[in-house]
């Protein structure tokens, strides 16, 4: 889909190279991440790919087509662009950032209109309270959001995204990722991806590129790249602790039926049912779900102990933190960290109860792979 | 060391002192002492005497420069001045709080009468009346045969075509037109009217009449720009603004002391008209000379010295 | 939305109010012959007309010709020009506006023209400083995700520097707006008509009363512009 053959960068005034001789491929659907310290060219090799930076020599190809000879303002309009600093037009709403492009490609409003809100939902943004916000109103994650959302509101087969996680917290972070994750697999795009975050290299891409000093060191895998880095400069990237970075490579479905777990009980479930469940429990918990399998709460053995009543609707209490299915088992290792728990509850997009995940878990999958 | 400088400052302060008290409480009987105040025609008229008495053997001393009329005015009550020039319009209002009078004769007769109780003698007035004049171009003046403010009445009362920029409008300061026996009444006065008006600082009216923004303008009789931009004097033949010319005011003592002063002074004051005033005042302000080498040549020139 | 007219117009209203008043009872009580020939009705409107051409004009044209100077001045090609000009635009403020008019009398002439020209120069330099800042001050980044997204530099300039830079352009609209109202009482001194008539007047004959009159209009004309002015900025400007 994206295809740098010999494509060397140097700014003027300047001596040396800031890309060298590089020539990278990257499939359709795929997430390419660019990765490496900084100055070490992943972003001027991003940047010329819309031709934000004219290369100095070299060619580049998108689809099969000469994107050097292309008219620059139709390149751009194909190509979806997330900046760190996001770079929301503060002087527009919401709606009227999103709709950036399709204004600029002279869509039909209602088109528009219905596109916008589509996306808007898509990154998890109720068109109906944000559409006429302005970006001031927001904080950083809904910004970010927005970001995404009008850079893939035109459906671009390319999106180009530098550091776009990298101005929000860590807990928003892994929320963001995992959401474009999912996003993502709906979408098939070719997706550039520029950080300097290795663990977050190795969460989003199907391929990793690390740079340094404008060359490619390693083009690998992420699963590769870790076991088999290619040099002491990645090796040391990567870091010591291998294993636990491997946690960011699986998913938490891919593991969830294999552990064939205790099963939930339901709201009118009587207290001698309970207390026998709990018994058969590693974590000695049980979640409690209603009906429609959502899940309501969870019911320790202390609350067994404290409170008086007949049925498990008597001594659930909220459970303060849960997962959904698509996270990674890192990101259950830090919502545990967080809580203080041994254990997280998963439950899908629709809160529908999918499974628990305990530390123990956590630690078989690290010994397994060591 | 100190002790020395001490001595030294406190003999040169005595010594300073010392001198000002002579000057300052037991002048020579013999001298004449002269003052003015600030401005060009002042310190212009002050030398032109300084030069006259010298050049007679009387000693002078110059004293010109003083500051505002009150300041001059009271040098002179208490002694401290034996002469300066004074205009009669000023007297009359300023030091007698009379009403402004139009017609010189009278105006010099009155101010001269009411100065005798204070020992202070008027010499004869110059023919120059520094006063609010109305001005045209010299050779407009010339081809519409226009001499005096009637006849400027007339010519705009009959319709004449105006000189540029082709109507008969007119070039005031502020003041001009607020005034009691400003603009307003100039018209009632001589029994016509401008076509319009501009109102502008004082210091752009001479100009704006030389730039042929306006036919007409007003100013002050003898500014050193009439004559620079060769512009005239209608005459107020009708005797319309208060009148201002100028004379030497002399104490009773300095007169008896040199009698001769105002067989030198009054054939002077009386060759000075509005045209040699404006020319006098042009040669300093404009041309940069000092007014003691003006005052000089002038008399040299005319043959009084 | 009645309450929101109301809540516009008040303020203008009280300052039209004490306008008025002021001039009714200043034409009504002459403390003499002179206050009288100088406050009529008629001379007053005429001033308050003069003065509000003179100040029109001039602000319309600076308007126009300073916002379009500092895009000049902003654009890439012309950056280091652009620094220079607001630093040379920068000292330039700090001449007298009597000076500035001065100048162009000597150059100009007489007259209303001149007065138009020295107040429209003299108020180009805050409304070329603003835009060019305001545009100048744009975040980088913003600019940077337009270009990616595929808008061209007339497009990044009128649909996003502009409009961002558009309240710093609006203030220095309205520095130059006070300024003006200012400066152009000084129109007087070489025929341009104005309030300053009134002023300049007043102050030649010692009479406070005509002074008062000419220097509270204009005072009550920079206030009620600056307030309208804001108004319509924070009707326009919704986002910060």
């Amino acid at each position: 889909m994206i295809k740098l053959e010999g494509i060397s960068k140097i700014f003027p005034g300047q001596k040396h190279h800031a890309v060298k001789n590089l020539n990278l491929e990257i499939n359709k659907g795929d997430v390419c991440v660019l990765v490496g310290p900084s100055g070490c060219g992943k972003t001027t090799t991003m940047k010329m790919i819309n031709r934000l930076y004219e290369p100095t020599e070299g060619k580049i190809f998108i689809g099969g087509e000469d994107a050097l000879n292309k008219d620059l303002i139709k390149l751009r309009l194909d190509i979806g662009y997330v900046i760190q600093e996001i770079g929301l037009f503060p002087h527009m709403t919401i709606e009227q950032n999103i709709a950036t492009v399709p204004n600029e490609k002279h869509w039909p409003k209602e088109k528009t209109k219905e596109k916008v809100e589509e996306v808007m939902n898509l990154v998890g943004l109720d068109p109906k309270i944000f559409k006429d916000r302005y970006p001031a109103a927001l904080s950083g994650g809904q910004r970010q959001r927005v970001g995404v959302a009008r850079a893939m509101v035109a459906d671009p087969p390319i999106m180009l995204m530098d550091e776009p996680f990298g101005a929000v917290d860590p807990i928003t972070r892994a929320r963001l990722q995992n959401e474009f994750l999912r996003i993502q697999e709906g979408m098939e795009k070719t997706i550039v991806f520029v950080t300097h975050d290795i663990d977050e290299a190795i969460k989003m891409s199907e391929t990793i590129v690390v740079m340094r000093e404008g060359e490619i060191v390693q083009h690998a895998t992420p699963s590769d790249l870790l076991s088999a880095p290619a040099d002491e400069f990645v090796s040391n990237l990567v870091g010591r602790n291998r294993s636990i970075k491997r946690l960011h490579l699986i998913r938490i479905h891919e593991i969830l039926e294999e552990l064939g777990r205790v099963k939930p009980i339901p709201e009118d479930t009587k207290t001698d049912e309970i207390k026998k469940r709990l018994d058969e429990s590693a974590t000695r918990t049980v979640m409690v779900v209603d009906s429609d399998n959502k899940l309501k709460g969870v019911i320790g053995v202390n609350d067994l102990k404290q409170k008086t009543g007949e049925v498990a609707a008597d001594y659930y209490q909220d459970v303060m933190e849960t997962i959904t299915n698509d996270a990674t088992l890192n990101d259950a290792l830090s919502v545990m960290l967080e809580c203080g728990e041994g254990y997280v509850a998963v439950v899908n997009e629709n809160n529908q109860y999918e499974g628990t995940i305990t530390l123990g878990d956590l630690l078989n999958v690290v010994k397994e792979d060591s | 060391m100190t002790m020395k400088r001490v001595l030294v400052i406190s003999l040169v302060l005595v010594f300073l002192a010392g001198s000002i008290f002579m000057t300052g409480c037991a002048p020579d009987e013999d001298v004449v002492t002269i003052g003015s105040k600030e401005f060009t025609e002042q310190l212009i008229l002050g030398q032109i005497a300084i030069h006259a008495l010298e050049d007679h053997g009387i000693p002078t001393e110059d004293e010109t420069g003083l500051g505002g009329t009150i300041v001059a005015r009271e040098a002179l009550e208490r002694g401290d001045l034996d002469m300066y020039w004074e205009y009669t319009g000023t007297a009359l209002v300023e030091f007698f709080g009379m009403d402004v009078i139009t017609d010189p004769e009278e105006s010099y007769a009155t101010v001269s009468e009411a100065d005798l109780e204070n020992d202070l003698i008027w010499l004869d007035y110059t023919p120059f009346n520094n006063t609010y004049t109305i001005m045209m171009r010299q050779e407009d003046a010339n081809e519409w045969g226009i001499e005096s403010i009637s006849d400027l009445a007339e010519a705009i009362n009959e319709g004449v075509e105006a000189p540029e920029p082709g109507e008969w409008t007119f070039a005031t300061d502020h003041e001009y037109e607020a005034r009691d026996d400003g603009l307003e009444e100039l018209q009632i006065h001589y029994g016509f009217e401008f076509a319009d008006y501009d109102v502008m600082d004082l210091g752009v009216v001479y100009g704006a009449l030389r730039e042929k923004d306006h036919p007409v303008a007003m100013g002050f009789a003898t500014d050193a720009r009439i004559a620079d931009y060769n512009l005239v004097n209608l005459v107020d033949d009708q005797e319309f603004h208060p009148v201002y010319n100028c004379a030497p005011v002399v104490r009773q003592e300095a007169l008896d002391a040199h009698p001769e002063i105002p067989d030198i002074l009054n054939p002077i004051a009386a060759a000075l008209d509005e045209e040699t005033m404006s020319s006098l005042n042009m040669q300093v302000d404009i041309e940069g000379q000092t007014p003691s080498e003006v005052a000089e040549e002038w008399l040299l020139e005319q043959g009084f010295i | 939305m009645l309450q929101n007219i109301w809540k516009w117009l008040i303020i203008p209203l009280i300052m039209i109010g004490i306008g008025t008043a002021i001039v009714i009872y200043a034409v009504n009580n002459p403390t003499d012959s002179i206050v009288a020939r100088m406050l009529t009705y008629e001379r007053i409107f005429r001033v308050i007309r003069e003065h509000m051409a003179l100040l029109l004009i001039s602000m319309l044209a600076a308007t126009f010709v300073g916002v379009a100077a500092g895009i000049m001045l902003s654009r890439p090609r012309l950056y280091y020009a652009g620094r220079v000009v607001e630093n040379i635009v920068n000292v330039g403020q700090t001449i007298p506006s009597l000076a500035i008019l001065a100048l162009f009398f000597t150059i100009l002439g007489l007259g209303f023209r001149t007065a138009v020209f020295a107040l429209f120069l003299y108020s180009i330099l805050p409304i070329l400083r603003n835009t060019f800042a305001g545009i100048d001050g744009v975040d980088y980044s913003i600019i940077e995700a337009a270009r990616g997204m595929g808008m061209n530099s007339f497009r990044i300039l009128t649909k996003i520097e502009l409009p961002i830079a558009f309240p710093i352009i609006v203030a220095g609209i309205r520095t130059a707006v006070v300024i003006n109202v200012g400066a152009a009482t000084l129109a007087t001194f070489i025929a341009g008509g104005g309030l300053g008539d009134l002023i300049v007047t007043g102050l030649s004959v010692h009479r406070d009363m005509i002074i008062v009159t000419g220097a509270t209009i204009a005072a009550l004309t920079a206030i009620l512009l600056d307030y309208l002015i804001g108004r319509v900025e924070e009707k326009i400007v919704r986002w910060s």
